[in-house]
């Protein structure tokens, strides 16, 4: 059972070590005497006054002025910033593996992802702190949210994507682009199938030159079925030929990990 | 939930006037028990964890000045108005008054309204 002396020496031990060593002998002295000063004037236990005292860090904070290392303005983004990039990484690290690749490198690559995030929102802090001016509003042009180019230069990439892979075998003598039996009985044709139904919505969106709200949800569904889809197919192989087959499964594993993103990002738009 | 918002709602406003009540007593030198003693003894009890470091940092800022005495039992380190603190307090004090003005006549309206 430690005396209230003992109470009070133990208390203000664990509140100076937060304080900047030029504050903590005086500070010390100062709150050894006030504690004491409260504990012979108020009923009750030595450990009662001291916890209502408050918690020792959250008293070292009120000593100074707290620097935030993510400001709080910037929290939202930051944790925006950190889920996404991780189910980025999270996500290419399965596709690798279920592709028979090793998935080794993935929590290095998202605890490598997370301690850059933090430097730059520190920098982002830091800079807002130091020269306020900079994170003033000013009146920009708002962003065009649909580009009728962009989506025709996307019905054509993937236009080009889609022949490449399901007709280069006719175009190119070599057996390089020979699909496996596997590939051809049922992953190419479910495939193909999305993506004929993925291009019809591209069309049907240039045509109406704008989003609808079903035709934004039904991106979002297509764009998360696609997900899927390619985490599925990548399991087994895709062409005959080795280089060929290992190169097309790490287009798909880098564009479903691109995708889930955007489902990612759209889905916290939606929700928050 | 209501009652949570109400208590943080009402702390916010109480922090507010804190700075204020601690530098209107301290025109003459107190150590911080005894501030606490005095500003309780008139209606406004500040929580021992929040007001000996508030000390400080207005020291910090330039407007307390401080010296330890001991001539009366223990160390004890005594607080008072520094120059700057004292022209701090009088804008602080006329802001209050005007605002305690504005409050009155809103707070006036609405009770005229309700009848």
């Amino acid at each position: 059972m430690l005396t209230a002396d003992q109470l009070i020496d133990t208390y203000v031990a664990d509140v100076t070590r937060l304080l900047p060593s030029r504050q903590r002998a005086d500070v010390a002295l100062e709150l050894r005497t006030l504690l004491a000063d409260e504990i012979a004037d108020r009923p009750g236990s030595a450990l009662d006054v001291l916890q209502d005292f408050g918690r020792p860090d959250e008293v070292a904070a009120r000593y100074g002025t707290p620097v935030s290392v993510i400001e709080p303005v910037h929290t939202r983004l930051f944790l925006k910033f950190a889920v996404v990039g991780s189910l980025f990484f999270l996500y290419a690290g399965l596709m690798r593996v279920l592709s028979g690749q090793s998935g080794s490198g993935t929590a290095i690559a998202v605890f490598v992802y997370l301690g850059v995030l933090l430097v730059i929102f520190a920098i982002a802090g830091w800079q807002r702190r130091r020269w306020p001016s900079t994170a003033a509003w000013q009146p920009h042009p708002r962003t065009e949210r649909f580009s009728r180019t962009g989506r025709v230069a996307a019905i054509v990439a993937w236009t080009a994507g889609t022949v490449v892979l399901f007709a280069s075998g006719r175009i190119f003598p070599a057996q390089v682009f020979t699909f496996t039996d596997d590939f051809a009985r049922l992953r190419g044709p479910v495939l193909l199938s999305w993506i004929l139904v993925a291009l019809g919505l591209q069309v049907i969106l240039v045509m109406q030159g704008g989003w609808r709200p079903w035709s934004r949800t039904a991106e979002l569904v297509l764009n998360a079925l696609m997900c899927v889809l390619f985490a599925w197919v990548v399991t087994r192989p895709i062409f005959t030929a080795g280089p060929t087959d290992e190169a097309m499964r790490n287009a798909m594993v880098l564009i479903a990990a691109v995708t889930i993103v955007s489902v990612a990002s759209r889905v916290w738009h939606r929700t928050v | 939930m209501v009652s949570d918002a109400s208590d943080k709602l009402e702390q916010e406003l109480r922090r507010g006037v804190v700075v204020l009540a601690v530098l209107s007593q301290l025109r003459t030198l107190r150590y911080g028990y005894e501030l606490r003693q005095s500003l309780s003894e008139r209606g406004l009890s500040i929580e021992e964890g929040t007001l000996y470091p508030l000390l400080r940092r207005l020291e910090s800022q330039g407007a307390l000045r401080s010296e330890w005495q001991t001539a009366q039992g223990p160390p004890r380190r005594y607080y008072v108005l520094s120059d700057d603190g004292r022209r701090l307090y009088d804008r602080l004090a006329t802001s209050w008054q005007t605002l305690t003005e504005a409050m009155g006549q809103l707070l006036e309206g609405d009770r005229n309204a309700d009848r």
